[in-house]
């Protein structure tokens, strides 16, 4: 197919209001099935975008999406913010994100755009940082049509099903949600099944059924071979919580210095798992950060007859 | 790894170097460097290696004379070529020739000038070289050396490659802080020069290797750390080094370094993710084959092509790389202690991974399902998640029925199954693996408790008792057993056996079971078990101990789930000790809190036990003026609890005073009527003999026994076809007009006794003609079989009593049909009576009724003495004597075994046994005036001395002292004293004998 060559403000007078030129403009790589050229995006809307081969150059074109295919490149504001998200600095890469959403929206009508992406990736800073107020209002305003990967579009959904449950403390509906065969048994990346564990673990704390929001944080933690960092320090954090407060671990503390003590008791059970849920902390569940002190208190009840 | 640059662009370099060699002829110098530079461009690096060798032998030696530096030409590339080759040590050879040899200093006297280029180059060379060689140091020297020397305008060098070989150089010196350093520089300058990522991970893994070596794991996560966001690659990057990551995080595993482990774990991508990731980056590029350089990553469709292709195949094959990571995870979890973990990954590899497959010991891959499900299921059982447990045991066992785990799985779930009460399945479960299992495994000791423990919570109380009698025998001492399933079994043991009213048995294992477990802390059991005891206590009438125990639940165990049976235990535990007023404050107090549990079972026996306390006929020999006021818990138990309540029949019965006295005896006989009707449609409900019984009783207040036979020839209710409950009513007025013949005076009234005696022999003739033998239940068999058995025609009740034995699906009455069989076969053939002693000892040795054990033990040594087998006779009445609950038939016994010796010809003995019982019964004229009738013989015809006035005057005082005795005896017993009489009156005289007058009168 041939490039069709319009002059600058030929362009102006055909997109304009829809288009402007405002922004940042992102590498594409243009795949036409008979060409294939480089260039900056100058505009687009969801038929159609604009762009020049160089940034020097006044010479734009005009390219119909449905007989091509764009390839973006990482814009340095996008490679910037993802290095930040990858070494957990999610408040700062949020920033980021969010200002790369804006300065590339112009685009988010076109299929794996810099600025949905960009978009996206702000959402999971702040999932990850679980600032679900700020997750949902963006999740709203969201639109997750131009995303090419179909776990970003899963992950998506998680947030309008599972999280915004979490923020709004619907914790029956999230356990039934959790227990629906359609998230229970479907296979998705240990990422996401930690999430879901992970809020499942507090719905179940939320209905009081503590030993079973156990079986789903250990869940949590296993799910990514505790990957996902934040969700496996805050579920093992959550497990020593429950096990501190169970009454069968207070009885067994206050029997411990007694000959009514039993290694065999529920309380004592607990505590042993508590006590190798503090070693596994060092191991692989805090990331490297200290247990808080108050845990350590079950190290002082070892099993007696070991 | 060993990284070096490419050749290509320093061809032209090496053209313009050598332009100035001269040749002559073919063979010469240069053709040498053409047909060098030839081979290499094409990689043939042997035949270039060969030429250039061929070129440095022939012309080393006069080569700075001919030629000058630029000779060093050919041993830098002689060094490239000997690179290629893998021929490190030769190649720094070469690379240091040209360094040291072909220098560019001015020109020696008789020395062409020329320029060597790679002068420096090669002492980059040089490190490569020494790298190859894992000569470290050398290497680093050498870099370090090139760095300084070289000509930063024309000495070129790939960064990337430079800093990668340095760290993996510091690596391996175990300088693990320099490596990282450099290592940090080649990935930070990804964007600025290229590092290739083979290379990073090259590094990354030397640096594994040195940190594990080292122990120095605070060096590689400090690494991680720092670098996460550059180590961290995309999906579709990762992929690639997948294997490499899950070796090194084998590696720190294997060294104990689990955090990095989990570092380098999480480095891994999930499968699922890498396929989206490259199908995601495939959509953007249609036709685009060229790479793409897009920030750090590389992207080239035919890669992500080819990634993908493999990336399915290995996800629907279900090799895929993070399942190791899985179970090295739940490995970790567990062996630390946190089985809840290692439960959470084994759940996550069945719903989301059950097609994985594993490399297996001997290297072939295998798939991992089956020991995932079964550590599933076994992990499940540990952390108590019983219906889990069941829940993937049942889809182990659906798909893998010939598991080596099967039968662990099974007993898995049964544990699982029985401590959450789920006791017919357990059953179904165990009474399948049962026959399959050796006695002493450890499966079968789970399988025996969970089938014993099953069935006593069911209540199938007989068949419970001997699978946990067989437990504690064949575990019970084990030190082996499990303390839990031991101290439950002792308990089931005991429990059981009072619900089988074994009280002294029962009683006699609890305060063992006291003694073994004293702690209640510890002791789940011991509420139950001091409940029990108490019950025991209570049946044998011991009802203050029987108190000290409820109260002891009452009080120390307050919340105890038996709490509402306690209280109304209490209850008859006070009404047993005549204390009423309390009795019946506990019963209101059991009846509350059974209500309040919705425990209608323990509600309804606390109304029954209300309505027959207050509302009993008499109180003491007086009428009771409260019966009246036991009609609100009377009415109160119809309204809510009667049609479900095992109590109905009693209730009816108890209700029956109160109902008089407010006026209300038809409706309560009516209401008795229904229970009788309704009893008798539910087949096997017990109570039916007894509510007749109650019926039958206040039916004769107000009737005569003709009225109630016509009654009961035509019960409302009562379907003609229910030929049991029919017969049981034609029993029923058997057993009115055997009262009848008890109570009659034989003198007084003679025509009512026979009368009864007719409508007797009547009833018993229609029982026998109108209903078959299969149509009427044991008890009804059983008693028709003991009339029977007292006629004329004892052998007729055989029929009766073998339909009773037949039944193997009802054991009721089994024993009483062995023993009534047993009499009639002793009072027949001689085989007949070996098949009763054969036939009693069964009941003897099984029968739980102690009653029919005595009578058993006692007829045998009756047929023993009929047969003339004395010493059997004699051994068997010895042993019914030895035993000290056997009180009823002792004096036939050691009347028996006065007999027996006697006609044995044991004179002694004989007169031993007979005085015993003659002195012991003296006032039962029917047992003591025999005895003494045979010993005064006996002894009179020993012929000792003293001997006949000896056997007179027993007889003699024995007359005197029976004289009032015998005036209320029957007059087959009054013959039998008076034969005493006689023989006092014949003895008295014989001359050998002083008469007891005469010597009266001396004194």
């Amino acid at each position: 197919m041939k490039r069709i060559l319009i002059s600058t403000l030929a362009l102006v007078a055909t997109f304009s209001p829809l288009f402007g030129q405002e922004g940042k403009f992102p590498r594409i790589l243009v795949q036409t099935g008979e060409d294939e050229f480089s260039g900056f995006m100058i505009d687009a809307n969801k038929t159609e975008f604009l762009y020049r081969e160089t940034m020097k150059t006044t010479l734009t074109r005009r390219q119909r999406l449905s007989s091509c295919t764009v390839y973006f490149l990482h814009p340095p504001e996008f490679i910037e913010a993802l290095e930040l998200y990858k070494a957990r600095n999610y408040k700062d890469a949020a920033e980021k994100f969010a200002q790369c959403a804006k300065d590339y929206e112009k685009f988010k009508e076109v299929k794996a755009n810099p600025s949905t992406l960009a978009g996206f990736y702000e959402m999971e800073c702040y999932r990850r940082l679980e600032d679900l107020e700020t997750l949902m209002g963006l999740v709203e305003k969201f639109d997750p049509q131009t995303l090419l990967h179909e776990s970003h579009k899963l992950q998506y959904e998680i947030y309008q099903v599972f999280w915004d449950a979490v923020r709004t403390k619907g914790w029956v509906r999230l356990e039934a949600i959790c227990n629906d065969p359609k998230w229970r048994n479907r296979k998705m990346p240990g990422s996401l099944r930690a999430q879901i564990c992970y809020v499942q673990g507090l719905a179940r704390e939320g209905i009081k059924q503590p030993i079973k929001a156990l079986n789903s944080y250990n869940g949590a933690f296993v799910a990514d071979f505790s990957a996902s960092e934040e969700i496996t320090r805050k579920s093992a954090l959550n497990c020593l919580r429950i096990i501190l407060a169970h009454e069968d671990v207070k009885t067994a503390m206050d029997l411990y210095s007694t000959e009514d003590y039993s290694d065999e008791s529920n309380g004592a059970e607990l505590i042993k798992e508590a006590t190798a849920l503090l070693e596994l902390w060092d191991k692989v569940l805090g990331g490297g950060e200290n247990i808080p002190a108050k845990y350590k208190i079950f190290l002082k009840y070892p099993p007696k007859n070991k | 790894m060993n990284t070096i640059p490419k050749i290509y662009r320093q061809m032209g370099l090496a053209l313009l170097a050598l332009m100035s060699f001269a040749t002559s002829a073919r063979g010469g110098i240069q053709d040498m460097n053409q047909d060098a530079l030839t081979a290499m461009k094409a990689g043939k690096w042997a035949e270039a290696h060969q030429i250039l060798v061929k070129a440095t032998n022939a012309f080393d030696g006069r080569a700075l004379q001919l030629y000058g530096p630029r000779f060093g030409w050919f041993w830098y590339h002689r060094g490239f070529c000997e690179l290629k080759l893998n021929m490190f040590k030769d190649a720094i050879k070469s690379f240091e020739k040209c360094y040291t040899k072909y220098k560019n200093t001015a020109p020696k006297p008789n020395q062409a000038p020329s320029k060597n280029f790679y002068e420096k180059k090669a002492l980059l060379m040089w490190g490569h070289a020494a790298k190859g060689a894992e000569e470290w140091a050398e290497s680093i020297r050498m870099y370090k050396k090139f760095l300084a020397e070289r000509d930063p305008a024309r000495d070129k060098y790939e960064k990337g490659v430079f800093f990668i070989n340095m760290a993996i150089n510091h690596f391996k010196l175990k300088k693990i802080k320099d490596g990282n350093g450099h290592l940090e520089t080649a990935i930070k300058g990804k964007t600025t020069f290229p590092t290739p990522n083979k290379g990073i991970m090259a590094a990354f893994n030397a640096m594994v290797e040195a940190v594990i070596e080292e122990k120095k794991e605070d060096d590689l996560l400090d690494f991680i750390s720092k670098n996460r966001s550059h180590i961290k690659l995309e999906p579709f990057e990762a992929h690639e080094f997948s294997p490499l990551f899950m070796k090194l995080a084998q590696d720190a595993n294997s060294a104990e370094m689990i955090r990095s482990a989990f570092e380098l774990y999480s480095l891994v991508p999930s499968t699922l993710a890498a396929i989206d990731d490259i199908k995601a980056r495939l959509l953007t590029l249609s036709t685009y084959e060229r790479t793409i350089k897009d920030g750090s990553m590389i992207v080239k469709k035919s890669d992500l092509t080819a990634d993908l292709e493999e990336l399915e195949k290995s996800n629907v094959a279900g090799k895929v790389n993070e399942v190791y990571a899985y179970l090295n995870t739940a490995v970790l979890h567990e062996s630390d202690g946190n089985v809840r973990g290692a439960f959470a990954v084994y759940e996550q590899m069945e719903l989301y991974f059950p097609n994985a497959k594993i490399m297996g010991k001997e290297g072939k891959v295998i798939p991992a399902r089956e020991n995932n499900l079964y550590n599933l299921v076994r992990t499940s059982a540990l952390i108590g998640e019983v219906l889990i447990t069941e829940q993937y045991g049942s889809i182990f066992l659906k798909d893998f029925p010939k598991s080596k785990y099967v039968n662990e799985v099974r007993r898995l779930m049964l544990t699982s199954l029985f401590f959450n009460g789920e006791y017919e399945k357990c059953i179904e479960v165990a009474e399948i693996m049962m026959p399959k299992l050796s006695e002493g495994t450890k499966q079968h000791e789970i399988c025996l408790f969970v089938l014993g423990g099953s069935k006593h919570y069911l209540g199938e109380f007989f068949d419970a008792q001997p699978l946990l009698d067989k437990y504690m025998s064949t575990y019970g001492k084990d030190e082996k057993t499990d303390k839990l399933r031991l101290m439950a079994t002792t308990y089931f043991q005991a429990a059981n056996l009072s619900r089988l009213q074994e009280w002294s048995r029962s009683a006699d294992l609890l305060d063992k079971f006291f003694a073994k477990y004293p702690d209640p802390k510890t002791n789940v059991y011991y509420p139950f078990a001091l409940f029990d005891r108490a019950n025991c206590y209570y049946a044998e009438s011991e009802y203050d101990p029987a108190l000290e125990k409820v109260t002891r639940v009452e009080t120390e165990f307050p919340g105890v789930s038996v709490m509402e049976q306690n209280l109304a235990l209490k209850g008859n535990i006070l009404e047993g000790l005549k204390k009423p007023e309390e009795a019946e404050q506990y019963y209101l107090k059991a009846l509350e809190l059974a209500e309040n549990k919705k425990n209608d079972l323990v509600a309804g026996e606390c109304l029954f036990y209300l309505t027959a306390l207050i509302g009993a006929e008499k109180k003491g020999k007086e009428p009771n003026p409260r019966a009246s006021e036991a009609v609100p818990y009377y009415t109160k138990f119809w309204k809510e609890y009667g049609y479900e309540s095992p109590f109905k029949a009693k209730v009816a019965v108890a209700g029956i005073p109160g109902m008089r006295a407010v006026g209300k005896i038809d409706e309560a006989l009516e209401r008795l009527q229904t229970v009788i009707a309704g009893l008798a449609k539910e087949i096997g409900t017990p109570g039916l003999e007894e509510a007749i019984g109650s019926y039958t009783d206040e039916y004769l207040k107000e009737k005569t026994p003709v009225e109630l036979k016509k009654h009961y020839y035509s019960f409302p209710g009562i379907d003609s076809r229910d030929k049991a409950t029919r017969a049981l009513l034609r029993i029923a007025i058997i057993g009115v007009y055997e009262d009848v013949l008890d109570e009659s005076n034989p003198e007084e009234e003679a025509d009512k006794i026979r009368d009864a005696e007719a409508q007797i022999k009547i009833l018993f003739t229609e029982l026998k003609n109108d209903f078959d033998p299969k149509e009427l239940t044991n008890f009804i068999l059983v008693k028709v079989g003991n009339f029977i058995r007292k006629t004329s025609n004892p052998s007729a009740a055989i029929i009766y009593y073998k339909e009773a034995l037949a039944r193997t699906e009802d054991q009721s009455h089994k024993f009483a049909a062995i023993f009534g069989l047993a009499d009639v076969f002793s009072k027949g053939t001689a085989g007949q009576k070996t098949e009763a002693i054969g036939l009693l000892k069964r009941v003897i040795a099984d029968s739980d009724d102690e009653d029919d054990k005595e009578e058993a033990l006692y007829l045998t040594a009756t047929i023993h003495a009929e047969n003339g087998d004395y010493d059997a006779a004699i051994t068997t009445a010895k042993e019914y004597l030895a035993n000290k609950r056997y009180r009823r038939y002792s004096s036939d016994c050691r009347m028996l075994l006065g007999s027996a010796h006697d006609q044995a010809g044991r004179v002694d003995d004989a007169l031993t046994a007979y005085s015993q019982v003659w002195s012991s019964s003296m006032g039962t004229i029917g047992k003591s005036a025999p005895a003494i009738d045979r010993w005064m013989d006996l002894l009179w015809n020993r012929g000792r001395e003293n001997d006949k006035q000896l056997a007179y005057e027993r007889g003699y005082d024995y007359v005197k002292m029976t004289s009032n005795a015998v005036k209320k005896a029957t007059i087959e017993e009054r013959k039998l004293w008076e034969k005493v009489q006689g023989r006092v009156e014949q003895y008295e005289a014989n001359s050998a004998v002083t008469p007891k007058t005469e010597n009266e009168e001396k004194d």
